[in-house]
């Protein structure tokens, strides 16, 4: 038996200009790869040489038999797939950085293998995958020069790929010049870039992060200690409970996540972005709650906290009995994923949405305190990863609103009800405020939206007198302040209406980049507001701060990430919002509310997009008839006229052959029968006017077997041909 | 060449990836997988609109002699012109000469155009064999463009209307092949004419020296003062009818080397000798269920005519000699054509008993049939069949000729030479 064995070889590609900008185009999606690591890997500069060596390698060897370098690359490539492999167990919560290593020594190895066009392909292919995970790793900004760069660097290899494959079928010589026009470049960069920025604009985006597990940092086993102190390394006398810090401020950090949060420090926070979160919705990440005030400062009036640990990824978030929560308050909840990447130093808090559920964080215990504030058994380092699972409350207004139970859990009055000693002034604000409404929450959205709505926001008060009371310097004198006395005041006022409250410190949202898809949270978004407890429902948001939003259920209004709407929103600060708005108007009115909650869908905004392209392409004559194919025309029958042709014209011409010839007849050059007019013209003596005679012939053949339109040019050169040969014979005999 | 769906794999590719980038993106919130995402249908949208803007406004003709002869190379010239403003890059034209040989016949030329400036003309020239006689039609010329990066390749056909004649060559005759005594010779080595006797006017010519008087023009000689002949349609004897029998289902063979071809060659040489000597000629064949016929005197015509004939008539054989009966004067010399298998010999008696003299060619048209061993032959077609027809024909008083496959036209038609004489 014999097995014959055909390996299909591509023909070697020899355009050198073509391998150039490939190898251009692999170096950018490397480079792009590797600076999207947190930092600079030792093999980065290796992986660099490696493939530039390679495609030397594969453009010298292109035409030979290279069985013992496809055997190494195998060997290698193997190698590489158990390296990925023993780096991805190692912590198996993120894949990304084993995968895309893996993902460029491929490409490395791959190099020193390219004889083809079709392996050059592929190699452009792993490029496209490689800037790919680039951009799932990417966290900032510098990505998108990178991005731009890749895509001005592409255009020549696809133009380059699709030249040399063009050239190949036509057996023409490989490309060996650099020639391309600048117009044709920047002409395709043009339409790129503009058909992207509308693709980009209009493709819905949803808000949903469907991720399982979540990613974290390699987990670290560290022993235990320091029970779940705070650990601000901004502020490190601050340690040791109640040691306050007076006047020494750091712009680098806010002095809220201590031990005590001191109501009189003054300063601005610098804008040095701290995390990166990706998450749904804009959800507060929560710190710390503070329940003891004493006039002038927030402290914990209980320091216990309990160790969450777990064998296995995610740590389950329990609450302390002192947080009042019970099993059915979970219900009406939904999940909530943020993904945390720490962009600095940060004290050893655990940053969440309330109320966190479940946590992956890299470390296989963790602690949390008396309030629901998780910590971390070590500072959180620039470069770690965690995602958290918040189970957020989503509670009608209407349901909030019939719950006039007052009924609170045990210890929940006694810790969250705690006031010094008050002005009567200011209790008798409080009264004022609150007094006319019945319902916790009813009170506590009136307290909020009173704070709001007469008092002013302004980082740049002086400290207060050493021994005025916060909130009533803050209320009756300066009527100015920033988010710590408005929400010192509200929880003031709600605890004086009867209501717990707590003060919370920890982070806002932030600014979202619609780029990156990250919710960039910097120093200056540290914030302070207020959890209220209402019975039945368990502890609600608020923040009395001017600017923000006062009701919880904003905060978990549906974000849409629709760049689209986006833009519409812009253009409603522009002449144009007369008009928006009378369309809404109109919409609305013709729209039940059900067609209108469906038309919010974002699923149906983008089928009504595709809807209203096909249709405007559809009803767009003229371009659909410019693209499809060229209709073929009806050709008549060989030798016959087409319809339609103007016969005078070749009847004139076929005359002045016939008279050509008797011209000739006349002269003793007689066509035989039995001769074509080109056997005629050729047995012709060199003396007569051989041109004018040859030239005549060819248009007479035309005209009457070709279906070529003869027109009156046509027939004026035939005349004139005949006279030309007429005056020779005349000169002849004359 | 891909076709159909497949034409746009790499296209449907990219966008299957474009779709896994999204559901990634929307799955995990990466923003800018998005813009990456855009940025790849973006460039396949920019591919698919460029190509076809490549191709709007593009204009080609073609130049090319329109006559040729079996087995001469010709140059075809397309002269592309582009009508737009704007330069169109990376543009290829694919030509199909339709008069190649079978093996090259699906093999198309391609011209790739890397740039055409705006309102400009490019010029491009290939020589082709024309390898058969025929007729033939230019296909429309595929024209395509996936500039600038090869996306969505557009594709166009382009009708560009050209018709080449490739005239059938035959080898030529030799006056020492038959007896011409009956023409004169002239000082030009021309063959002249004689005024028939017919009643057929023709039309009036100049009187030649020797030439008798006695049918002079009169109106025109008192109108030019030259010496003007009546010319008259030749009488019988001057004329030669050539039939062809181009029934279909007695021909065999393929390309050059098919019985008709072989028919083809036969008729040309007889046309052309009889047309150099003078002699008018009328060409019959039976095409299509119709009988047609071509009388001439131009070589070049009635080559036109040959040209055209295929192996497609559907005419009983007992139909077409009814005609031929009905369409040649008594007392004319008709060549018959003939593939074997349609000979019936008593056919012929109508047209001898009118006094035409018939000289039949027989095609012996299974030497032209490919792997003859795997034809089993027809019940009636035993060699012995072959022999009692070809006898029953030489009993009615005619010679019949039988050509085979590779068989020496000159000596076939030598033996058939009682034709001009």
């Amino acid at each position: 038996m014999k097995f014959k064995f055909k390996i299909h070889r591509h023909p070697p590609e020899h355009s050198v200009p073509f391998r150039i900008s490939v190898l251009v185009m692999v170096l950018v999606a490397i480079v792009t790869t590797l600076m999207q690591q947190f930092e600079w890997p030792s093999w980065g500069w290796q992986v660099l040489a490696g493939t530039i060596a390679g495609f030397w390698v594969s453009y010298l060897r292109r035409e030979k038999n290279n069985w013992w370098i496809k055997l190494i690359i195998a060997a290698l490539m193997i190698w590489a797939f158990y390296d990925f492999f023993r780096n991805l167990l190692l912590n198996v919560y993120d894949p990304r950085i084993p995968l895309t290593s893996f993902l460029i020594w491929l490409q490395t190895l791959h190099s020193f293998d390219l004889p083809s066009r079709r392996d050059l392909n592929y190699t452009m292919w792993v490029a496209l995958i490689l800037m790919s995970a680039a951009a799932v790793l990417s966290r900032d900004m510098t990505f998108g020069t990178a991005l731009i760069f890749f895509v001005l660097c592409s255009i020549y290899p696809l133009y380059f790929n699709y030249l040399c494959a063009l050239r190949e079928k036509a057996h023409l010589p490989p490309l060996t010049r650099w020639n391309w026009s600048f117009g044709l470049y920047s002409g395709t960069l043009l339409i790129i870039m503009t058909l992207s920025l509308v693709i980009y604009l209009a493709v819905p985006r949803t808000r949903r992060i469907n991720m399982r597990p979540l990613p974290m940092s390699f987990t670290l086993h560290l022993p235990r200690f320091g029970m779940g102190r705070i650990k601000n390394p901004a502020y490190p006398s601050s340690q040791s409970g109640m040691l306050r810090l007076r006047r020494i401020f750091n712009a680098g950090a806010y002095f809220g996540f201590n031990a005590f949060l001191d109501l009189n420090m003054r300063g601005r926070l610098d804008s040095e972005v701290v995390m990166r979160v990706r998450m749904s919705n804009e959800l507060y990440l929560r710190g710390l709650a503070f329940d003891f005030y004493d006039g002038a400062a927030w402290s914990f009036s209980r320091e216990t906290t309990q160790e969450l640990k777990t064998l296995m990824p995610p740590i389950v978030a329990v609450p302390a009995k002192t947080d009042g929560i019970f099993s059915e308050l979970s219900t009406g909840s939904h999940q909530e994923i943020q993904i945390i990447h720490v962009e600095k130093e940060l004290p050893n808090i655990i940053f969440s949405a309330y109320r966190p559920w479940q946590l992956y964080f890299p470390s296989d215990y963790i602690f949390s305190d008396a309030f629901f504030g998780l910590r971390s058994p070590f500072p959180l380092e620039k470069g770690m990863i965690y995602s958290v699972v918040s189970l957020v409350n989503e509670f009608a207004p209407a349901r909030l609103s019939r719950s006039k139970s007052l009924r609170y859990p045990p210890g929940i009055r006694e810790l969250f009800l705690q006031l010094p000693s008050l002005s009567d002034r200011l209790k008798k604000e409080a009264s004022d405020i609150a007094s006319r409404y019945r319902t916790p929450s009813h009170k506590a959205q009136a307290i909020c939206l009173y704070l709001q709505n007469h008092f002013q926001y302004d980082l740049d008060i002086p400290p207060f007198p050493q021994n005025a009371e916060t909130v009533d310097y803050f209320m009756f004198v300066t009527k100015r302040g920033y988010c710590e006395h408005f929400a010192t005041a509200m929880a003031v006022l709600c605890r004086l209406s009867g209501v717990p409250a707590r003060l919370v410190t920890g982070y806002t949202p932030g600014t979202y980049n619609p780029l990156t898809g990250y919710y960039e949270i910097r120093n200056k978004d540290a914030h302070a507001w207020v959890e209220v407890f209402i019975p039945r429902f368990g502890w609600l948001s608020f923040d009395p701060t001017p600017g923000w939003s006062p009701d919880p259920e904003e905060s978990e209004k549906e974000q849409s990430f629709w760049l689209a709407s986006m833009l519409i929103n812009y253009l409603k600060e522009t002449p144009l919002k007369e008009v928006l708005e009378a369309s809404a108007r109109f919409i609305k009115s013709i729209a039940t509310p059900a067609q209108r909650s469906l038309f919010r869908s974002f699923y149906l905004k983008g089928g009504i997009l595709v809807v209203l392209i096909v249709l405007v392409m559809f009803f767009s004559r003229r371009w659909w008839k410019k693209l499809s194919l060229g209709k073929s025309l009806k050709t008549p029958p060989p030798g016959k006229l087409p319809p339609g042709t103007p016969d005078e014209f070749r009847k004139s011409i076929v005359e002045n052959y016939l008279a050509l010839c008797r011209t000739l007849k006349a002269h003793g050059q007689m066509k035989n029968a039995g001769q074509t007019p080109l056997e005629f013209i050729r047995i012709l003596p060199p003396q007569l006017p051989q041109a004018e005679i040859i030239d005549l012939t060819l248009l007479y053949l035309e005209a009457r077997y070709s279906l070529h339109t003869m027109g009156p040019g046509e027939a004026r050169t035939s005349k004139s041909l005949l006279e030309i040969v007429r005056r020779s014979f005349r000169e002849k005999t004359g | 060449m891909k076709s159909g769906f497949w034409r746009y794999s790499d296209e449907l590719i990219l966008l299957g990836v474009s779709l896994f980038l999204f559901l990634v993106a929307s799955n995990t919130q990466a923003g800018w997988l998005y813009l990456l995402n855009s940025i790849l249908l973006g460039t396949l949208l920019a591919g698919f609109i460029i190509s076809r803007f490549s191709l709007r406004g593009l204009a080609i003709e073609r130049r090319l002699p329109f006559i040729a002869s079996e087995g001469e190379t010709i140059r075809v010239t397309l002269r592309v012109l582009n009508k737009n403003r704007l330069a169109s890059y990376f543009f290829s034209i694919e030509e199909f000469f339709p008069a190649a040989s079978p093996e090259n016949l699906k093999c198309g030329r391609m011209f790739v155009f890397e740039r055409l400036p705006g309102k400009a003309t490019d010029f491009v020239t290939y020589e082709a064999e024309c390898y058969k006689r025929g007729i033939y039609t230019f296909p429309p010329l595929r024209v395509s463009a996936g500039a600038p990066i090869g996306f969505f390749n557009a594709i166009k056909a382009l009708n560009v209307p050209g018709v080449l004649t490739v005239l059938p060559t035959a080898p030529a005759l030799r006056d020492g092949h038959f007896s011409t005594a009956r023409f004169e010779s002239s000082p030009h080595n021309t063959a002249r004419m004689r005024s028939g006797h017919s009643h057929d006017f023709l039309g009036i010519r100049q009187h030649q020296p020797g030439e008798s008087t006695r049918m002079l023009h009169w109106p025109s000689v008192a109108r030019t003062g030259i010496l003007m002949l009546k010319e008259f349609e030749n009488p019988v004897g001057s004329q030669v009818f050539i039939f062809l029998d181009t029934n279909r289902r007695f021909h065999t063979g393929l390309g050059k080397e098919a019985s008709i071809e072989y028919a083809v060659k036969l008729a040309t040489s007889v046309a052309r000798h009889a047309l150099l000597h003078g002699q008018a000629i009328r060409l019959m064949a039976a095409r299509q269920g119709e009988f047609f016929a071509l009388k001439t005197r131009d070589l070049l015509q009635a080559l036109r005519w040959l040209a055209a004939v295929e192996a497609d008539g559907e005419m009983e054989t007992e139909k077409m000699f009814v005609k031929l009966n009905e369409e040649i004067p008594r007392g004319s010399r008709l060549m018959l054509i003939l593939p074997e298998p349609s000979v019936n010999p008593e056919l012929f008696v109508p047209l001898m008993d009118k006094k035409i003299k018939c000289h039949p060619l027989l095609l012996k048209t299974e030497t032209f049939i490919e792997n003859i061993e795997s034809v089993a032959p027809a019940p009636d077609e035993s060699p012995q069949q072959e022999v009692i027809i070809l006898n029953r024909m030489r009993s009615l008083g005619l010679s019949p000729v039988v050509c085979g496959r590779g068989d020496d036209l000159l000596r076939c038609l030598r033996e058939q030479g009682g034709l001009f004489k």
